[in-house]
């Protein structure tokens, strides 16, 4: 366990200060020595186990997730949400202004941990498998995993439970289930999607969502006990602000730098880290890993390292890189295609990496700004916006393909893939495949079945890249 | 029953009928279903509306399958497929077409439309939120958006007197609507629920003034009378669905075959939600957006829809005097899904038995579907 949790970063001091608390929880997730094994292998194979600031962000994912799962047992007023990330901002602002508060996504936490580094969560899907969320329904394993973390009573039973109802209807469906049946308040943040084509209707869906963000603060501020305000809001901003300029730093180096320096999972849990509400410690030490990590991936496109070889095809992954299983992306990168970027972080109207901050879009409530760089991710814009913003990203990143790997259960992503591929394969030129997987549930989709059509996708994009030539 | 007849025969003659219209000027709006766009509101401008709600057949929906995945579900796919299969005439005869942005399966067929047809879609915003203000003003600007795009399509104001005129028609065709469904409550009904449920889908599509007048006849009829006498032990069921289409009549088929009664039913799609009308005379449009969102039943994609749609399953239960609930959902629909496992136990709780269905409109399912339902019935029969 001590070598494991050296590969995670920590220091010979903190070992002996954590390990307790840490054995606890792994002993509560059924964590054994077979486990920490194949957690060992797989930092080796999947997590760039030579990069220092890397091994810092695993173990602050792995501190994070101790924190949340032993919260109600250590007496801490607990509040739950969940991607996407409007809530992040209200919940920095509470917990690093009190001890006594932990805000966080636990699910997402579970994911990065259970999955992405132990590959263990199929006990935790059996159990939701065995409640609301049956098999053979198409049920959103995110949501499974939630489901399943309250049944198995591994869920630390929130105080409040702040529902994303601004995407897809399924996550706040089970979250007033959850309430229902465990008895959890539940407080929801709508948006709703009637965005089109016009940059107008983003104006329109902005204020709703604000006023919507405003309510969740309001809400959080009477759970809590003191008034989460603006004040402690931007505090809780600048706390974060180094973290994220270095995140943005790295992202900058990935997608312009040939070839690609670093893995595209191990980009999603720097990106995830950036959007996700963590505690005053875990934040500290974010902004020391990001920037140690931004020094190392510099000082890799210096030498010209990369994950795949200088010249690679590049692509962009959509909608979002898998949070609970690296090898398939990895697989990709193995096959020689590199993947400078995924559609999560690429904005409307034509992929830009940061968000439109025009007079309308920006008042002086900091809200405002929140709800409107969201909107503009093109995972939640609209189908035409989205098809803009992708043919957009393709071009001004000088990419060679896109590979749509949607995830099936999800309602919200399964419905327009192929109208993506046309629409973008006319604009752009360049080829766009769609493969059906599952972001959170490896029992399914694997790498292996994959393989051989992303060989072929491949192949083509080498070929045209000749061609073109 | 005379009007009936008339009825079958305008229903024959309807897409004609559109047709010339659509040729003299007049313009044709469809919409998806739901009872979330303000029908009354496209009446008024002038234009025909067209409830979309036909389903039940494989075809469409995996036709559709070219252009969308197999995980929406069946009757939002084959709201595209209609239109790409080119058979019925209603899917061809449209102007402009609205799209409740309600669950994100009939969303994405609206975008459907909107990539692969030349027809104008309009994206109705609906908040899943029933009763906050704010949803409700979301939800009275996203109307009153409608209303321009429905002026400038006709090339007509909607004037205050139209839509008054509209809204009155229309709660009269909701009123009569409750009137024969409640006759459902004899022990006797002189209705059967398919029977119903095919008028309630005639709605959709005939002329509403010749729909009421026709309802309006058949209410007369039927109310005072009861139908043949039921065998004594024939169970008295509700039918709970997210979505009955046009054409999908298999489970109330399979019913009546198998010596069940259906008396009641609680739809979210498909179906017109008749038990609350349009109040007011204030904001017409408000007033419209009000019962639309907030004095409906609200459906399962809603938040914290299923403890009042629970309460009203409960009261149907008790006024039809039924014993036992059908389910039937459709593929990957994924909040009823959800709901039914709750619902499920909640109704076990209070001794009331509960059959889940779920259907791809596969015809191969019907031997199944079958067994199932005889075993159900044959199960309450012997309680």
């Amino acid at each position: 366990m001590k070598k494991f949790l050296e590969l995670c970063g920590f220091e010979p001091a903190e070992i002996d200060a954590e390990l307790p608390r840490i054995q606890k929880v792994f002993d509560m997730f059924g964590i054994n020595q077979e486990d920490i094994e194949r957690g060992k292998d797989r930092i080796n194979k999947f997590w760039d186990p030579e990069l220092k600031g890397l091994a810092k962000i695993r173990g602050l994912a792995r501190r994070e997730l101790v924190d949340t799962i032993l919260a109600r047992e250590e007496n801490k007023i607990n509040v739950c949400a969940s991607l996407p990330s409007a809530t992040t901002d209200i919940l920095n602002a509470a917990s690093f202004h009190s001890d006594n508060v932990r805000a966080t996504y636990p699910d997402v936490l579970v994911l990065m941990v259970m999955g992405y580094l132990f590959d263990k969560l199929d006990p935790i899907l059996e159990a939701a498998e065995e409640h609301f969320l049956r098999p053979g329904a198409a049920q959103c394993s995110l949501l499974q995993v939630r489901l399943g973390l309250n049944v198995l009573g591994l869920y630390p039973k929130c105080d409040l439970l702040m529902s994303m109802g601004s995407l897809c209807d399924a996550l706040p469906k089970c979250d007033e289930a959850l309430g229902l049946y465990f008895n959890i308040p539940v407080h929801y943040i709508n948006c709703c999607q009637d965005r089109g084509a016009d940059w107008e209707d983003l104006y329109r869906s902005k204020d709703f969502y604000t006023n919507e963000i405003k309510k969740a603060q309001k809400k959080v501020s009477e759970v809590v006990g003191f008034e989460v305000d603006n004040d402690k809001v931007n505090e809780a901003r600048r706390i974060r602000r180094d973290a994220a300029i270095y995140a943005n730093n790295i992202f900058d180096l990935v997608v312009n730098s040939d070839p690609v320096p670093m893995s595209a999972a191990c980009l999603q849990y720097i990106r995830i880290f950036r959007a996700m509400p963590v505690g005053r410690k875990t934040q500290d030490g974010l902004n020391e890993a990001n920037k140690l990590l931004f020094e190392e991936i510099q000082e890799r496109v210096n030498r010209g390292v990369g994950v795949v070889e200088k010249g690679a095809p590049r692509i962009l992954y959509a909608p979002l890189v898998s949070l609970a299983d690296p090898s398939i992306t990895n697989m990709i990168e193995e096959l020689g295609i590199a993947i400078p970027l995924s559609e999560d972080s690429i904005l409307v109207p034509d992929g830009e990496l940061r968000p439109q901050m025009d007079e309308r879009g920006r008042g002086e409530d900091p809200w405002e700004k929140v709800a409107y760089a969201l909107i503009q991710r093109s995972i939640e814009a609209s189908v035409p916006m989205r098809i803009r913003a992708i043919t957009g990203a393709v071009k001004r990143y000088h990419l060679d393909g896109v590979l749509n790997l949607f995830h099936y259960s999800c309602r919200y992503f399964a419905g327009d893939p192929l109208i993506l591929k046309d629409a973008v394969e006319k604009a752009t030129g360049v080829p766009v495949m769609v493969l059906e997987g599952d972001m959170y549930d490896p029992r399914f989709y694997t790498a292996e079945q994959l393989r051989t059509r992303v060989e072929a996708f491949g192949e083509m994009l080498r070929a045209a890249k000749v061609a073109h030539k | 029953m005379q009007a009936l007849k008339e009825l079958t025969s305008h229903m024959r003659e309807r897409p004609i009928q559109l047709r010339q219209m659509k040729e003299a000027g007049t313009k044709i709006v469809g919409y998806f279903v739901g009872d979330y766009v303000p029908e009354e509101m496209i009446y008024a401008s002038g234009a025909v509306p067209l409830c979309l709600c036909h389903g039940g057949d494989p075809m469409p929906a995996n036709v559709a399958l070219s252009a969308t995945t197999r995980f929406l579900c069946p009757f939002s796919r084959a709201q595209y497929g209609e239109r790409l299969l080119g058979e019925q005439a209603y899917y061809k005869l449209v102007d402009m077409l609205v799209d409740p942005i309600t669950c994100q399966h009939l969303r994405r067929a609206g975008d459907l439309w909107d990539y692969y047809t030349d027809v104008p879609v309009f994206r109705l915003g609906i908040p899943h939120e029933y009763n906050g203000e704010d949803a409700l003003n979301y939800y009275v600007e996203a109307s009153r958006r409608l209303k321009t795009s429905l002026e400038e399509l006709t090339g007509k104001p909607i004037t205050d007197e139209a839509l008054r005129e509209a809204i009155d028609l229309y709660n009269r065709m909701r009123s009569l609507l409750k009137g024969i469904s409640l006759t459902k409550q004899k022990p006797n009904p002189p209705i059967t629920e398919l029977e119903f449920i095919k008028l309630n889908h005639a709605s959709m599509y005939a002329d509403p003034v010749f729909m009421v007048e026709a309802l309006e006849s058949i209410y007369q009829e039927i109310k005072d009378k009861d139908g043949e006498a039921a065998a004594p032990d024939v169970p008295r069921l509700l039918l709970v669905s997210p979505n009955i289409a046009y054409g999908d009549y298999k489970i109330l088929e399979l019913v009546n075959e198998a010596e069940g009664m259906i008396v009641a039913e609680e739809i979210c799609e498909g179906v017109r939600f008749y038990w609350e009308n349009v109040k007011g005379d204030g904001d017409l449009v408000e007033a419209i957006a009000r019962r639309n969102l907030k004095e409906r039943l609200p459906c399962a994609f809603m938040r914290d829809s299923t403890m009042p749609r629970l309460d009203f399953i409960s009261g149907l239960l008790k006024q039809f005097n039924a014993v036992g609930v059908i389910w039937y959902q459709l593929l990957y629909c994924d909040t009823y899904d959800i709901e039914s496992f709750f619902f499920t136990k909640e109704m076990q709780r209070m001794g009331i038995p509960v059959l889940k269905l779920e259907s791809d409109y596969d015809i191969l399912d019907r031997g199944t579907l079958r067994t199932r339902i005889e075993t159900f019935i044959e199960t309450i029969r012997v309680r």
